[in-house]
């Protein structure tokens, strides 16, 4: 099939023909709200009309942020976010525009994990405290947060204690889980960012990991993983007989021990992959709510604004005013302390938190929800 | 000697200033620099990011070398320091993904370092062939070198 006739087939699968022209999508996106350039609506429409070949979408294809508040907006139900990823592939390296953020070293990483001979050392994060087995039916997919953690070290974001306080909420249910020294990245970044080919060599080297070790039922602390292996991972070729949860949901369903009520005020971001494409918008607000004062910031649930940026792609002027809009949103809640479920959000928020201007006005407490709960589980210790 | 078919390159970010010299200066004497290095120019060694070296190696480089000039001979003023900032991202990141960290090498150099330079080339090589093939070496596609007589 050549590209023309692919592009036509996903504007068929995806119903985009159905568009009616309201704009809604576009007054939605939080990106047109800072680049006047870019609209939904507009990509939709050239798609159509001029195919692949279009200068409109050839450009804007690449600087959707695809965080899915389009496609809560639309009146007929268009998943335009689907379409965006559908058709990143057809631009082929040459063609395409796409502005891959750090040189595009994080998508090297993660392509670096496709070889299949790796001998990594990502646990080194793992205290003598910490138990975890080696084969067992609930598996801990960590990600890729001893990488992150390294790359960003400027940042000062401690990412891995996300993973050491996963497996310390774990633990104290009495769940000793899994976790893999050769696990490989979820290849979330690389599907986004149009490569299909070391997706599935990263899907396949992990679904056979899973295998290995009798995984049954995998939780992971990070939205982007869990909406991968949740609704990506099926979809490509090859069985996947795992139940896959996000934390949260693990802990809703299978109750916290006993927790001490923290005191402050707090707000949470909701991540675009784990609310708007996973639906998960209570189980974090009532595991929060239970243990702080959770405020609303005026953007929230299926409406939440992005933390500016997803895979990688276009960290430009546009991404750094919309986390600062963003950061004034939860300084307005007067709240003290800013939740996140997702370690991106957490790194493009404390990236955007040192702006030279305005740097004191965006100052907030930031910190990953499975830190919260663990402090409220043990006061004291993960600190 | 080598073929970058067996082996997959070396690569040598070259600081356009001093270390860049010694190798021009190497090239045009009589002991002629290891021609399975594969040389780089840039301006600065501080503008050479984690991005450069990790394509490098994830197309199945061998080694990669970044040389720079001594922390108070740089034209610029930070690049010595910049780029000691980002090879510590990079080990950081290559003791991860579980890479030999004998594979990178930074080292600093004045105009008048030529054999210095060779003698370092020369043991930068040697030990990156003792280590065998790196685990991305399938993934280099490059072509056979041309094979040089004695000026680069």
């Amino acid at each position: 099939m050549d590209q023309s006739s692919a592009l036509s087939k996903f504007i068929e699968d995806f119903q985009v023909f159905h568009c009616v022209d309201c704009g809604k999508c576009t007054g939605a996106c939080p990106l047109a709200q800072v680049d006047r350039d870019f609209s939904p609506r507009l990509v939709a429409k050239y798609a159509i009309e001029e195919g692949l070949e279009s200068e409109y979408v050839r450009e804007k294809a690449w600087t959707c942020l695809t965080c899915g508040l389009c496609n809560e907006r639309c009146p007929v139900g268009i998943s335009f976010t689907e379409f965006i990823r559908a058709i990143r592939p057809l631009y082929g390296k040459e063609k395409s525009k796409g502005l891959l953020s750090h040189g595009g070293a994080l998508q090297g990483l993660m392509r670096m994990q496709t070889a299949p001979g790796l001998n990594q050392k990502r646990l080194d994060w793992i205290s003598p405290d910490l138990k975890v087995s080696s084969q067992g039916e609930i598996l801990y997919f960590v990600g890729c947060l001893p990488y992150f953690e390294a790359f960003f070290s400027g940042l000062n974001v401690t990412l891995t204690k996300i993973a050491v306080d996963t497996v310390r909420i774990l633990n104290s249910l009495g769940v000793e889980p899994v976790v893999l020294q050769n696990e490989r990245c979820c290849g979330h970044d690389l599907i986004w960012t149009g490569d299909r080919t070391s997706f599935q060599k990263l899907r396949n080297l992990n679904v056979e990991s899973f295998k290995n070790v009798g995984a049954k039922t995998i939780v992971t602390a990070c939205g982007e993983c869990s909406y991968v292996l949740k609704h990506l991972y099926p979809e490509s070729s090859g069985p996947f007989p795992f139940e896959v949860m996000h934390l949260t949901e693990f802990l809703r369903k299978a109750g916290l021990p006993e927790k001490e009520r923290l005191g402050g005020r707090a707000t949470y971001q909701d991540p675009c992959r784990l609310g708007r494409m996973q639906g998960v918008y209570d189980a974090p607000r009532e595991l929060l709510g239970a243990i702080l004062d959770v405020r609303e910031m005026a953007h929230f649930g299926a409406g939440a604004w992005c933390c500016g940026n997803s895979a990688w792609l276009h960290c430009d002027r546009y991404s750094k005013q919309m986390q600062v809009e963003r950061l004034l949103e939860a300084k307005r809640t007067e709240a003290d302390l800013l939740v996140t479920a997702c370690p991106k959000c957490q790194i493009h928020l404390s990236c955007a938190m040192r702006d030279v201007n305005l740097h004191m006005d965006l100052h907030l407490r930031l910190q990953d929800i499975t830190g919260v709960i663990a402090e409220a589980i043990a006061p004291g210790s993960s600190t | 000697m080598q073929s970058w078919d067996s082996h997959g390159p070396i690569l040598a970010f070259f600081c356009n200033w001093a270390p860049y010299r010694c190798y021009m200066d190497l090239c045009q004497s009589d002991s002629a620099p290891h021609y399975t290095v594969y040389p780089i120019k840039v301006m600065c060694a501080g503008r050479v990011d984690p991005a450069m070296v990790l394509f490098a190696f994830e197309r199945g480089a061998q080694g990669v070398m970044v040389l720079g000039c001594k922390e108070k001979e740089c034209r610029y003023g930070p690049g010595p320091a910049q780029a000691e900032k980002v090879a510590t991202c990079i080990r950081e990141l290559m003791h991860i993904v579980g890479l030999e960290s004998n594979r990178f090498l930074t080292l600093t150099f004045s105009f008048n370092e030529k054999e210095r330079l060779f003698d370092q080339m020369n043991a930068f090589v040697e030990s990156v062939s003792g280590l065998g093939k790196s685990p991305f070496a399938s993934a280099f596609t490059g072509r056979k070198p041309q094979p040089s007589q004695g000026n680069a």
